[in-house]
């Protein structure tokens, strides 16, 4: 009967402390909050330099992490970034087979996570989220355009980043608030490839590539 | 009675935690691209991968602590490198179904260990080229790989899952860069 009797105070104490934290969990002001960051932001009408003639494309993507090949992510993007570049209107068509005239853009986008960020969300979780904590996701994206099948290549590198906080209150100085990763991937694609994109457009420009 | 149902609820916790859930389909890598346009190689088409022994148990569900990933479309991991050298190739221009150099593989070697602190991957395949039939080429390829794991399985899971899966495009760029590889397609 004593054993049953520690058994169910055991339980006890397990359960308090883990309602206490779903019910901080529950709470919006210690839920996740995502931000993009302002640095780079968007590409005016007045900065924006397209090509003279859209051409056909190959879009060879990949998504990684750390430096290594993610599958997973590549797989979510891929269509995403197709979708983007057609939209941007620097190509006549957006294509993951060989074109007509060999036009290709080799984009590579790794993610760098925050050094010890792992650390940073168990330090949250056991102070039941008074800590407060940020931690940063940084993109190297590197877009390389060929006008033409062994034409030199243009090469231009993005930087990026996506902060999450939890446990702290909105602060819009950190960066654009959005509703969740998935907004703010997306925001993260089109930046990345509206700047990427110019400047490839003023490389091929000042080198005279059509 | 209460020993059967306390048996059954083992049963299906157990069940619940072992399920394998399947990769993504074979993706683009851009290094593995990169590396058969510099081999500069003539289209071939892609013959059978396969395992070294019939009912190779890691062929079809490698465990990743207390989870599982297995290849995507009930296929085989074997098969699966058949598919993403397929891929690789189509998107350069370099698959031919009609060609008369056929690249094959077996697939010798699959494991992965994501251990607390240092986990590791392991993939080897002999590749296996002929031309009009005839062998012109067959090799072992290995390719091995470690990264920090966490003691958290969330974080560590997800990361081996990860690393296991690029060993795949690995095991092609090394493929393409073999110089003996590159001989046999002159």
């Amino acid at each position: 009967m004593n054993n049953f009797k520690r058994y169910i105070r055991s339980l006890f104490r397990i359960s308090i402390p883990c309602l206490i934290i779903i019910g901080m969990m529950a709470n919006p002001v210690h839920a996740a909050k995502v931000y993009v960051d302002r640095t780079l932001g968007d590409v005016t009408a007045e900065q924006k330099i397209v090509f003279a003639e859209p051409k056909p494309v190959q879009v060879i993507f990949e998504f990684r992490t750390k430096g290594s090949a993610n599958a997973k992510a590549t797989n979510y993007l891929k269509d995403i970034v197709q979708r983007k570049l057609l939209e941007s209107g620097y190509f006549s068509q957006v294509s993951t087979v060989p074109v007509e005239g060999g036009a290709t853009l080799i984009m590579t986008m790794d993610n760098i996570p925050e050094e010890d960020a792992a650390g940073k969300g168990i330090k949250v979780g056991l102070t039941l989220g008074l800590a407060g904590v940020k931690v940063s996701d940084f993109y190297i994206s590197s877009l390389e355009y060929s006008a033409a099948a062994g034409a030199a290549p243009l090469k231009v590198e993005v930087m990026h980043a996506i902060h999450t906080t939890i446990g702290k209150k909105p602060n819009e100085t950190i960066g654009i608030l959005v509703k969740n990763q998935d907004e703010a991937i997306d925001i993260v694609v089109h930046q990345v490839l509206a700047h990427g994109m110019n400047g490839i457009a003023k490389l091929a420009s000042s080198s005279g590539q059509p | 009675m209460r020993l059967r149902t306390a048996g059954l609820g083992t049963i299906l916790l157990a069940m619940t935690g072992c399920a394998a859930t399947p990769i993504e389909p074979p993706q683009t890598s851009v290094a593995a691209v990169r590396a058969i346009i510099a081999a500069n190689i003539q289209p071939m088409k892609i013959g059978p991968f396969v395992a070294a022994k019939s009912g190779m148990t890691n062929d079809r569900e490698i465990r990743l602590r207390a989870a599982g990933i297995k290849p995507p479309n009930g296929s085989t991991f074997s098969s699966y490198m058949g598919e993403l050298v397929t891929e690789q190739f189509r998107i350069v221009g370099k698959y031919d179904p009609g060609s008369s150099l056929e690249l094959s593989g077996t697939m010798v070697e699959n494991r992965a260990n994501p251990a607390i602190g240092q986990a590791s991957g392991t993939l080897a395949f002999e590749f296996v080229l002929t031309r009009h039939g005839e062998l012109v080429f067959r090799k072992i390829l290995r390719v091995d790989q470690r990264w920090d794991s966490s003691l958290i399985g969330a974080l560590a899971i997800p990361e081996a899952e990860m690393q296991y899966t690029a060993l795949y495009p690995k095991l092609i760029e090394m493929l393409m860069q073999d110089p003996e590889f590159q001989a046999a397609i002159k």
